[in-house]
């Protein structure tokens, strides 16, 4: 890891986040001593329903990842691999059963309650039904079919999302005597589309040369949007991001030295190997762009609530047709002014690396961008081989050098 | 004079060049356990060859695994210089198949030279030439012996097992069973030619094709791969330095590049 | 139109009959899993056929870690393009899914992604279930270039329900531990409807005749996902095991449940297909493990062998519940993974071999 060595240039603001951690995990117990009831959620599940109806919720997700950036994971890891759990398996899934079998006595309290939405992959069902079935939990699955195209989110698709909102309600209700309020639910929703502009105005900003913030920073940024959205507390923070990223670009200050190449990063960083991004940085590389750090931002019409929130559960991003996905791949390119794209295969995430391949001949074919593709895990340190991955990077830099002189 | 050191994981090699990159003299040696020793005598071996002296040596361009530990001016990645020096020799090469000695790569260029694609195979040494090294150990054969074997086949062995340790578990029970050594032969070079090929496929192969790395030496494994491939490959004279050459050919360009 | 098949032919080559499909001008319309209603590709006039793993290895276009059967799947429907008029993909697992996104941006071919919810057992699921099938039954139309009408309809299922009994007849011959029939031929019967036209198929059944000696083996049940390869069927027979059931798809659960009358016949189809009992990617994992305790007891079953494609998620996460599940039955269970079964047959041998051996074979 990046002990003793230097690392990557950070944000003020950026600096900010570790504190919105902890302060998430304290209100979360504060909750559960108070006998309100924990969520444990999958993301791109509708939290701003959760914080209105004074529901909890917590993401084992981000719980994975923080263990894995903070070296905490291995211990998880192995307890989950005890119980029967193969290695092959999303190491995020593996690293919250693995806290699930032990006892739960670290930083997350137990589930009151298992959330999840199927609109990213298996393993969200899995593993959500392997709580379950360990821990008793009540359990709420819900569906969310693949977009194919825009239709869909006005359709009979929309309305079976909307059904599914009505029974989640109902179970909170019914279960833990609370009452939904409308008038909550829509100052959530204001709140989690105001949280999600910003961010999405902040990344606008990194089109302009230099770039004012990297990928170690939107690494951290984008957690507000991942559980927090409908608090105060995220559109706070992005607030007080934009101020920063705004006096950058003013200062036309880059959040590197020296900057050759703009670079497009697909995939879910390597939380135990941030070194890697400084890596790239030494070589004069930055991180413009992320569909990753796009993905969190979704705009909400708070007159239309619950219809936004089904959208939402819809559109988040795996699950849009490929050509749209792919479209925004495109448009960034000019955009950001992108000169190589970076791919990382995660073997933690299939549903993301299965086609991968498809959408970096797409980049190739329409905008002769080069790109790298490489394999490791993100969260279980152990499916990581740092001289290979280094290896191929030294390569791929090289060939930017050369497409940058012709 | 310009120089290319291409540290490999079994053998280090050195390449010399004037300043028109015509290659003026060059030494093999195995890697061992050290490469400071290793690069200090492939450079000595390189410079008596080729009768220049230490002095004359104006720039330096190391490569391969152990590049890090070599002294030298800068390096460079092995996929650019196989790339850079594959192109001189041949202008019309397209895709690139390098196996060496514990790993193999495929390189897709234009007709510039410029790399388009590569993928490597650094995990799992059942396509590189530590294949070959545990077949011909178990065979009591030099590798050469190899090659020379492989034509007199009739029927090649089908080796199933992806793994090098298993595939010799494999081999031990067809040596007990009566296979010939020359069908033994030719079913390895079939095993290792497939990974490769499997490996390769994603670059989708383009002529010319070239082969280069130490593994290209043997007559036998060409032979099996360009069948599978279905297109008749280049081959240098001396495919195991291509590398190193590259690498020498960059400490031209970077030289220029320092005044 | 008669065609010339050897089932074991067959079911070594699969890709075999396209050919004749082609010759005879019989247009065939593919898809990738056992949610898709072979009734609807039926009514709209054209031959199923459903798509395997068998005589491909993994595609390039997929990393090393996905799913080799999907990989292997993907790579047959490139590979055999031409014989298609149309392919049907299912969204039930990701490698499945996936798959939808990949052939778009590979094949010009009509191309079609059913999604398949994953809760099997509720009426919301069954409604938007039938929606998608309405959805499905508009884009065969629009590629057959006739409306599929309510006979075309009934006539399917009557041919299908009628295969579906046929088989299943052959498969209950062997409950209460008897061994009338081998597994091996009631796999081939099995794999071969879902290539064969139904008539000729259900003809062949009819006349199948099972050959009965009672030999003492080790009655197993085989569980996990989709099976095509019968040198997997044909090692358990010759390491002392009989499979006297399973839960595959591409076995009893392709055949299980049939079509019931309905004022709507695709009320009918949506019932049928999402509500029998689900593969391991849809829900509830309970449906599915009260089958499997159904089969065994009725099969007087000694223990169960999950054949496995390595880095199938569902199965991986399902297996650990598996166990203790059976555990408490005292019923052993062993799982098998692998890559490429035709280059592994000797690998799995020795473990097939060693667990028969284990639970008194």
């Amino acid at each position: 890891m990046s002990q003793g060595k230097e690392r990557s240039r950070i944000l003020e603001t950026t600096k900010k986040i570790a504190e919105l951690i902890m302060d998430h995990f304290s209100k979360a117990w504060e909750a559960k001593s108070q006998n309100k009831p924990i969520c444990w959620v999958t993301v791109f599940t509708p939290v701003e329903l959760l914080y209105a109806m004074d529901v909890y919720p917590v993401s084992p997700e981000h719980f994975g990842a923080m263990c894995s950036a903070r070296g905490m994971i291995l211990d998880f890891l192995e307890e989950a691999e005890r119980k029967g759990y193969s290695q092959n398996l999303c190491s995020y899934s593996r690293c919250g059963l693995g806290y699930a079998v032990s006892g739960m006595r670290g930083i997350m309290p137990p589930p009151d309650i298992l959330l999840t939405f199927r609109n990213s992959c298996d393993v969200y069902v899995k593993w959500w039904q392997n709580l379950h079935m360990h821990l008793g939990t009540p359990l709420f699955i819900g569906e969310a079919p693949y977009v194919l195209d825009y239709e869909d989110l006005d359709n009979y698709t929309l309305d079976y999302v909307l059904k599914q909102l009505e029974q989640l309600i109902t179970l909170l209700e019914e279960k833990f005597n609370l009452k939904f309020d409308m008038e909550k639910f829509v100052k959530t929703v204001k709140l989690s589309d105001k949280a999600s502009q910003l961010w999405l105005e902040i990344l606008k900003l990194r089109r302009v040369r230099p770039c004012p913030l990297g990928g170690r920073d939107s690494a951290s940024d984008i957690f507000p949007l991942v559980v927090l959205q409908g608090t105060e507390d995220a559109v706070k923070f992005y607030e007080d991001l934009l101020k920063e990223v705004k006096e950058m670009v003013n200062k036309r200050e880059g959040i590197i030295k020296e900057e050759k190449f703009r670079l497009l990063f697909d995939g879910i960083w390597l939380w135990y190997a941030f070194d890697l991004i400084k890596y790239f940085e030494d070589k004069k590389a930055v991180f413009v762009y992320e569909p990753y750090s796009e993905a969190w931002a979704c705009k909400l019409d708070p007159s239309k609530p619950m219809e936004s929130m089904a959208r939402k559960i819809l559109s988040m991003g795996l699950n849009v047709d490929i050509d749209i996905r792919i479209q925004r791949f495109l448009d960034s390119i000019k955009d950001y002014q992108i000169d190589g794209a970076v791919l990382f295969s995660n073997r933690s995430c299939k549903s993301w690396a299965a086609p991968q391949l498809v959408t970096a001949e797409t980049l190739r074919e329409k905008f002769n961008v080069p790109y790298l593709i490489f394999e490791a895990d993100m969260a279980d340190p152990r499916q990581y081989s740092e001289a290979q991955v280094k290896n191929r990077v030294d390569a791929f830099i090289e060939i930017l050098e050369e497409h940058k002189c012709t | 004079m310009y120089v290319g050191i291409d540290a490999g994981a079994s053998a280090t090699k050195a390449v010399i060049v004037n300043g028109e990159g015509e290659i003026i003299s060059y030494a093999i040696v195995p890697s061992g356990m050290n490469f400071k020793a290793s690069t200090k005598k492939v450079l000595e071996e390189a410079l008596r060859l080729g009768e220049v002296r230490f002095e004359k040596m104006a720039y330096v361009v190391s490569t391969g695994y152990g590049r890090a530990l070599v002294n030298s001016h800068s390096s460079s990645s092995e996929i650019a210089c196989i790339a850079r020096g594959t192109y001189r020799l041949f202008p019309t090469a397209r895709t690139i198949i390098d196996v060496g000695g514990q790993d193999s790569k495929a390189i897709k260029i234009d007709s510039e030279g410029r790399i388009l694609d590569f993928v490597m195979n650094d995990k799992c040494s059942a396509g590189t030439g530590r294949f070959l090294e545990v077949m011909a150990n178990l065979l009591g054969k030099s590798i050469e012996a190899l090659s020379n074997l492989h034509f007199k086949s009739l029927r090649p062995v089908k080796i199933s097992s992806t793994c090098t340790v298993f595939a010799e578990s494999e081999v031990i029970s067809h040596i007990s069973q009566g296979s010939s050594l020359e069908d033994l032969v030719a079913g390895i070079h079939e095993a290792i030619a497939e990974r490769i090929y499997n490996m390769a496929s994603r670059i989708v192969f383009e002529k010319d094709v070239v082969f280069t790395g130490g593994v290209a030496k043997n007559k036998g494994f060409v032979d099996t791969l360009s069948r599978k491939i279905g297109l008749t490959p280049l081959v240098p004279e001396e495919p195991q330095i291509i590398c190193a050459f590259g690498a020498a050919l960059l400490a031209i360009k970077k030289s220029k590049e320092n005044r | 139109m008669t065609l010339l098949i050897d089932l074991e032919e067959l079911c070594k080559s699969p890709i075999s009959i396209l050919q004749q499909y082609k010759n005879s001008g019989v247009k065939v319309f593919g898809y990738t899993c056992s949610y898709v209603p072979e009734e609807l590709i039926l009514s709209a006039g054209f031959q199923p056929y459903r798509i395997s793993n068998i005589g491909a290895s993994s595609s390039f276009l997929t990393p090393s870690f996905i799913c080799p059967f999907a990989s292997a799947v993907i790579e047959n429907i490139l590979k055999n393009e031409k014989y298609f008029s149309g392919f049907i993909a299912a969204h039930t697992c990701d490698p499945m899914w996936r798959l939808y996104d990949i052939l778009k941006k590979k094949i010009s071919k009509p191309l079609f992604l059913l999604r398949v919810p994953h809760n099997t057992q509720n009426e919301m699921s069954l409604e938007f279930f039938k929606k998608e099938l309405y959805r499905l039954k508009k884009f065969l139309e629009e590629n057959s270039g006739k409306a599929i009408v309510n006979q075309e309809l009934l006539k399917a299922i009557q041919l299908c329900n009628e295969n579906r009994s046929l088989l299943k007849n052959i498969y209950t011959a062997n409950k209460d531990g008897k061994y009338v029939i081998d597994a091996f031929d009631r796999f081939q019967l099995t794999l071969a409807s879902m290539w064969m036209p139904k008539l000729e198929i259900n003809t062949r059944i009819k006349e199948f005749k099972p050959c009965t000696k009672l030999i003492r083996k080790v009655r197993i049940h085989l569980n996990g996902t989709a099976i095509y390869d019968l040198d997997l069927i044909k090692i358990v027979g010759e390491s002392g095991g009989f499979i006297a059931s399973d839960d595959l798809c591409t076995g009893s659960r392709y055949f299980w449940d049939n079509v019931e009358k309905t004022i709507d016949p695709i009320q009918g189809i949506a019932q049928r297909y999402l509500t029998r009992t689900p593969c391991t990617p849809q829900g509830p994992i309970e449906s599915r493990l009260e089958y499997i305790n159904f089969m065994i007891k009725k099969f007087k079953v000694k223990g169960i062998i999950t054949f496995t494609e390595k880095f199938c998620d569902p199965l991986l996460y399902d297996s650990v519940h598996l166990r203790n599940y059976l555990m408490k039955d005292g019923i052993p269970v062993t799982l098998i993974e692998y890559e490429n079964p035709a280059q592994e047959l000797g690998r799995i041998k020795t473990r097939v071999e060693a667990f028969i051996e284990s639970i008194g074979g």
